[in-house]
């Protein structure tokens, strides 16, 4: 070893400081961070789908389709879902898991027209995807090469956990944290939204979220792209597609604008849908709701019921039906 | 390939070690290497424009060895104006034709001829206005007889393409850069260090300071019509340290980089809001353009060797060629033309600034004075941003109308509050204060990270707490390419 490359070694021993503490400060994020804990759930969730074979029927798409949970589907169904998704990672699941031998035959897809508005242009989960962007080698999806990828697979690399830490040490500082909480809390007890909100708040809030929700409906390209891709992915397969709107209090609802729900409309009736479903107005029983876009366990089991009535499948397993809120099931 | 994205952070370090471990022994393999890291670089984006820097570097290359080869004036002149009329043709044909076409169409149907004339969908090259101008220098310095011309067409090359400086500069003479690929490279460990600490301090100008005033300013300039005064000012002020940590940001990793490879790159950026005067903004802004522009166009022209009148004239015609250099678009036109106009109250004063005397020189605070020069030689500048932002002159003006109007003392809150923009400004004023903070601190150093002295392990602190910055605050999604790029 030269004096040249002696010196190249020192700069690199004194870099290697900058390592000592980033990689067990990485590694302890990871293994920490609820965030990279809401990863691991995510792609459980994906791999879930290989734990169970047969599976004849998927459901795809955000939070509105995963209130129709695993736990109460049978063992030919399985939903694939996960809250906060965009069409992208809804593409980029299904790519890999019907690319893999399977026996699925039906897709139930979303058409909610908010999968299509200007919140879910880009997802928060995209990072949840990076391992799959790998796998399935579809680096355009994200528009992110191969590096740029694998880099993001690093917490402190990872665009979106800085987007999340970020948030948490705003509200940190700002002492908003204990607020979060309490929000994310009454967005997940699934009694909370009839109980303790009054009809005012509920009011407020569907409005606000329906609002936000509506925004720009079918004006990103790359969305109906990845809608249409979806959809050819599955002709492709010989899956029949039924597109699904799920229930929601009828003011979110009615935040969205006529002439786009009109122009909306009118975009899923020419997709060629083996069928479509609309279950906007299964309920408006705030006790079947666990807030103002999606129904709660008791609200499941009811779509569940009516799925399974309008299309003739079986889909639940005896689970969904065994518990004793019997009565809600038949409410509205 | 951006700077900031992790297909480089792949790419610097191999190119590192193929360089110094690989190459090292043979210095025309070492040129031959950074040739081919700087095609890789280059074509990254798209290989079929690195023919058309083969193109200019090939007629530039043979230009120079024929006007060095013979002592006819004519034929000397006639190989300097082949090669400054294909560089400014390929320049003028890929950055300016449709420009012309429209602006010709237009000033025909002013005055009642309608013309019917169609633009091409031409796609700028990346750094085409950099290379070209880079290349050129060459030429005008052989035929001027300051510089010999290279045999070698490697070097050559490799001093035309060498990647970290290509696409947005700093635009290097070739008195400087060329003959440091005639000498064989030995590692400098202080140089290298040196070139670190200059990059970490550029990636914190461009993705913490400028890619979050981005986010603002495309908002508040997009929605300009709908804006109060107080938040096109709050746009303005926004744009104003996004352009500088955009810009310089590029050129401390650039001259950073470069130093990694033993290769020293000419001072680009100055800390240039620390001026007292535009014409001291001027000496600091943008270093290797300005002097390029002296060089070529102000002292042929007579520079200061000519009557105030002259000199006025000569300083317009710099100023507002300088502008056009950076975009076809009036906007960049009348941004020159406005410094231009700026200049001349200095152009008509006897003594000048020297560039290198800092502000508050031994002082921690400046005097009032100091203070006075500083803020309006600052609003100058802002004010001339807004022409550079704009879409058009026309947004320009109405932007500069809304600002001087009573709703500049309106809240801004309330034109900013329906895009969510409140965290993003107030990220944004934190990082620039940050920012302006070390350049006090440090002006008169090369780069805010050069620390000398001290206890090492302040030091350390201090590089800890600029990883960590860079790491947790940088502005995340959305296009984070650089603005001059696009030039």
């Amino acid at each position: 070893m030269d004096q040249n490359q002696k010196d190249i070694m020192r700069l690199l021993g004194k870099l290697s400081i900058f390592l000592l503490p980033f990689i067990p400060l990485n590694f302890y994020l990871y293994y920490s961070s609820p965030f990279f804990q809401k990863q691991q759930l995510y792609h459980e969730r994906i791999e879930g789908f290989f734990a169970k074979p047969g599976v004849k029927t998927l459901l795809i798409g955000d939070s509105h389709p995963e209130v129709v949970a695993n736990k109460f589907l049978n063992d030919e169904t399985y939903n694939l879902s996960f809250g906060g998704d965009a069409l992208k990672e809804s593409y980029l699941k299904l790519k890999y898991v019907l690319d893999r031998p399977n026996t699925v035959q039906y897709l139930f897809l979303t058409a909610d027209a908010h999968m299509l508005g200007a919140k879910r242009v880009h997802s928060a989960n995209n990072s949840f995807m990076n391992l799959y962007v790998v796998k399935t080698g579809l680096y355009d999806v994200y528009k992110r090469p191969a590096p740029s990828v694998i880099g993001d697979m690093v917490p402190l690399f990872n665009d979106s956990y800085i987007e999340y830490l970020n948030t948490r040490i705003k509200d940190a500082a700002t002492g908003n944290l204990g607020k979060r909480q309490l929000y994310e809390e009454l967005r997940q007890d699934h009694q909370k939204w009839s109980r303790d909100i009054p009809e005012a708040d509920r009011i407020k809030y569907a409005i606000a979220t329906g609002r936000g929700d509506y925004r720009n409906v079918l004006e990103n390209e790359e969305q109906v792209t990845y809608y249409k891709q979806i959809l050819d992915l599955c002709k492709e397969k010989g899956i029949k597609v039924i597109g699904v709107q799920y229930p929601a209090m009828q003011e979110y609802i009615a935040q969205c604008p006529p002439e786009t729900r009109a122009k909306y409309d009118a975009f899923l009736q020419a997709q060629g849908f083996y069928a479509l479903l609309d279950y906007r107005d299964l309920t408006q029983d705030p006790k079947l709701y666990k807030n103002e876009d999606h129904v709660n366990d008791e609200g499941a089991k009811l779509l569940l019921q009516r799925m399974e009535q309008d299309l003739g499948m079986q889909l639940a397993n005896s689970s969904a039906y065994s518990s004793n809120s019997h009565t809600s099931l038949t409410s509205n | 390939m951006l700077f900031n994205s992790f297909v480089f952070a792949v790419f610097l370090p191999l190119v590192f070690f193929l360089y110094w471990f690989v190459t090292h022994k043979n210095l025309r393999l070492q040129n031959f290497m950074l040739l081919v890291a700087s095609c890789t670089f280059y074509g990254w984006w798209d290989w079929k424009f690195l023919g058309l820097v083969f193109v200019s570097a090939f007629i530039d290359y043979f230009a120079g060895i024929g006007i060095q080869d013979t002592e006819d004036p004519r034929r000397r002149k006639l190989l300097l104006v082949l090669s400054m009329s294909s560089n400014l043709g390929i320049l003028g044909f890929f950055k300016y034709f449709n420009f012309f076409v429209d602006s010709f169409v237009q000033a025909f149907a002013g005055v009642g001829i309608p013309l019917e004339a169609s633009t091409l969908n031409i796609i700028l090259p990346v750094g085409i206005s950099f290379y070209t101008f880079q290349s050129m220098s060459y030429t005008i310095d052989i035929y001027k007889r300051e510089l010999e011309p290279t045999r070698n067409p490697i070097d050559f090359a490799a001093f035309v393409m060498f990647f970290p400086q290509l696409v947005a500069g700093p635009i290097e003479r070739a008195a400087n850069l060329l003959p440091q690929f005639y000498v064989h490279k030995k590692f400098d460990l202080a140089l290298a260090q040196d070139g670190i600490r200059q990059v970490f301090w550029g990636l914190f100008k461009k993705i913490v300071i400028a890619d979050t005033c981005a986010h603002a300013v495309n908002t508040i300039f997009d929605h300009s019509e709908t804006m109060s005064g107080s938040a096109l000012l709050l746009g303005a002020l926004l744009f104003t340290f996004q352009i500088y940590g955009d810009f310089s940001g590029y050129s401390d990793i650039a001259i950073g980089i470069a130093r990694l490879f033993g290769f020293e790159l000419m001072q680009n950026f100055n800390m240039p809001y620390l001026s007292r005067d535009i014409g001291e903004f001027w000496r600091r802004w943008h270093i290797s353009l300005s002097t390029w522009f002296r060089d070529y166009v102000y002292i042929p022209l007579g520079g200061s060797r000519v009557s105030k009148w002259k000199q006025i004239r000569n300083v317009m015609i710099v100023f507002t060629v300088s502008g056009f250099w950076h975009g076809a678009n009036w906007t960049f036109i009348f941004w020159g033309f406005l410094n231009g106009l700026y200049q001349i109250p200095i152009v008509l004063r006897k003594n000048r600034r020297p560039a290198t005397k800092v502000v508050a020189e031994g002082r921690l605070f400046p005097t009032p004075r100091e203070v006075f020069q500083l803020a309006t030689t600052f609003a100058a500048t802002v004010l001339a941003w807004i022409f550079f932002r704009a879409e058009s002159i026309g947004q320009a003006f109405s932007i500069i109308g809304e600002i001087f109007s009573p709703s500049l003392l309106s809240n801004p809150a309330a034109s900013l509050g329906g895009f969510d923009l409140r965290d993003t400004v107030a990220y944004s004023f934190i990082a620039i204060a940050v920012l302006m903070t070390i350049e006090w601190l440090q002006r008169g150093k090369k780069h805010g990270l050069e620390l000398s002295g001290g206890l090492p392990v302040m030091r350390w602190a201090a590089y800890f707490a600029m990883v960590a910055v860079i790491i947790l605050f940088r502005r995340t999604g959305g296009n984070l390419d650089f603005i001059y790029f696009q030039f």
